[in-house]
């Protein structure tokens, strides 16, 4: 039997997550960057939405970003979410990043008492599920700096 | 300016008609618009067919076989929950150009199940895009930046059940109090289950025309078309404005597309907005009733909840606004629905609405909102 740590970590996107390749290693979100006009994209892309340029450079995202706004999800999303048995209603929220981008993201904290704007939030990088390749499926959430 | 007139107006009534064929549904609406307008199917020059939802080819060409087959030509029209809107500007045009004296504009749907999952496939994987929680964001930063509070939502939840209690066409007939609605269960934080619109069936239809039509058809009471636009966003987009987004910039502030829309349909109608009468807005939730009132200049941006505390928007205000109940009592049937807010505006500004009838109203809008930045305004003159 193999060692399940031997397991590979997938991101959910291609593009998304840059993974520790080594430890000690802490991994981010990626993005691109226009050369053109200077818009930054959460996510890699080829061509620039403000300028429609393919000059584009990769770039690393902030770990760290402020709540810009919030909500709390009280009922499961259809499939293909797999909701937790027994479902807990889950945060969501977009956190504006010091790039001058905000991006939609799960948050770990399912209280809106324990939620406010401006409020600064951290990237946590977790499994999702085991895809049937057998990969680690990775994707990313927010939670509140302590 | 060339005068284009609504000439009919019918609905299905919207509710759960899940043993009724939509061909059927779409049908009542459609021989109810043609025989409010004195029209026969011969008189019409084109026909549109709007359904978001429901996945059968070539729709509107199968309903016309039953409506009367004349040779004209039909297209199927998909702007989500904008769709009427968006078939409004194009049978304007197709007038506007003197293709055709007419215009059939239909739209048809069976909305089945709670949410939506509407981002890419990834963020569906995450539940990230359920649409609840795109508008429900939109609310918690109205909260936050205006002072509004859960009690004010549930307030236009009140005033509007209190009006589509009156209205035949609408599914919810019940009326609820603030405290009611605070009670049922939260969908999505700040919002709760009696603040949102319901998915349904239904369907509605308008007969549009030219003056010269109009006239030979002894329209009584013409409803003139001053002015349909459909817009999508200029970037960058409104940050919070619902769509499958991942990210938007922060370094511009967007304009919400509603905004844009607003701006062009005034100016096409030449009238400013203290000159509307009346208002059929997008309340996909009741958040949305206030920041679609405010997108399209009504008020100031933060006031609609004050304003509406004061009666304002009460059919006895100054401005009443979704006087049929909106979609939060009729439920939302998404091909149909604009034109549902159509066929409202014409009943109140020709006197026919009965126990909710406003105050003798001259200049009326209607306003949709479609998911990925889909904004459509309409403006109706006396």
């Amino acid at each position: 039997m193999e060692k399940s740590s031997a397991k590979k970590q997938v991101p959910i996107k291609e593009g998304m997550i840059k993974l520790p390749t080594k430890p000690g290693e802490q991994p981010c979100l990626l993005g691109s960057k226009c050369l053109s006009c200077g818009e930054v994209f959460f996510i890699r892309r080829s061509r620039c939405e403000q300028c429609q340029s393919d000059n584009l450079e990769h770039i690393e995202l902030s770990r760290k970003g402020k709540l810009y706004s919030y909500s709390i999800m009280y009922y499961p999303a259809p499939p293909p979410y797999k909701p937790p048995d027994p479902f807990v209603p889950y945060g969501l929220g977009w956190i504006a990043l010091p790039e001058g981008l905000a991006i939609i993201s799960h948050l770990t904290e399912n209280d809106p008492n324990k939620l406010h704007v401006g409020m600064e939030m951290e990237l946590i990088i977790d499994k999702l599920e085991d895809d049937e390749a057998g990969n680690e499926v990775m994707y990313y959430k927010f939670c509140p700096v302590p | 300016m060339k005068d284009i007139v609504i000439a009919g107006v019918g609905m299905h009534p919207f509710g759960r008609y899940r043993e009724k064929d939509p061909a059927d549904i779409a049908l009542e609406a459609i021989i109810a618009a043609l025989e409010d307008a004195n029209f026969n199917i011969k008189d019409i020059q084109l026909a549109l067919c709007g359904t978001v939802l429901l996945n059968r080819p070539q729709l509107g060409a199968e309903i016309l076989q039953y409506v009367g087959q004349t040779g004209i030509p039909i297209y199927d029209i998909r702007a989500a929950c904008a769709t009427g809107g968006a078939m409004l500007r194009l049978a304007r045009d197709a007038i506007t150009s003197g293709s055709c004296d007419a215009v059939l504009v239909f739209g048809v749907d069976k909305h089945q199940g709670m949410f939506q999952e509407l981002g890419e496939p990834w963020q569906n994987c995450l539940g990230m895009k359920a649409s609840p929680s795109a508008f429900a964001m939109v609310a918690q930063r109205y909260m936050h930046d205006y002072g509004a509070t859960e009690e004010d939502f549930a307030r236009v939840a009140v005033k509007s059940h209190k009006y589509g209690s009156m209205n035949p066409n609408a599914m919810f007939r019940m009326e609820f109090t603030i405290e009611q609605v605070l009670k049922s269960p939260y969908v999505a934080w700040p919002l709760h289950l009696y603040n949102f619109c319901s998915p349904d069936d239904g369907a509605a239809a308008v007969v549009v025309c030219n003056s010269k039509v109009a006239k030979k058809h002894n329209i009584s009471q013409p409803i003139y078309l001053a002015s349909a636009v459909m817009a999508t966003a200029d970037y960058p987009p409104s940050v919070l404005e619902p769509s499958s987004a991942y990210s938007v910039t922060t370094n511009k502030k967007g304009r919400p597309v509603v905004v844009a829309a607003a701006k062009q349909a005034y100016e096409e109608a030449s009238i400013e907005p203290k000159d509307v009468d009346i208002a059929e807005v997008q309340d996909t939730e009741s958040a949305h009733e206030l920041v679609h009132i405010e997108q399209l200049s009504l008020c100031k941006q933060g006031e609609a909840y004050r304003l509406l505390r004061d009666g304002v928007f009460d059919i006895t205000g100054r401005l009443p606004v979704n006087p049929s109940g909106g979609i939060q009592c009729k439920g939302e049937p998404p091909g149909a629905s604009g034109l549902g807010q159509v066929c409202e505006i014409v009943w109140q500004m020709r006197g026919q609405s009965g126990p909710r009838q406003t105050n003798n109203p001259k200049v009326g809008l209607c306003q949709v909102f479609g998911w990925n930045h889909i904004g459509g305004v309409t403006i109706l003159k006396k």
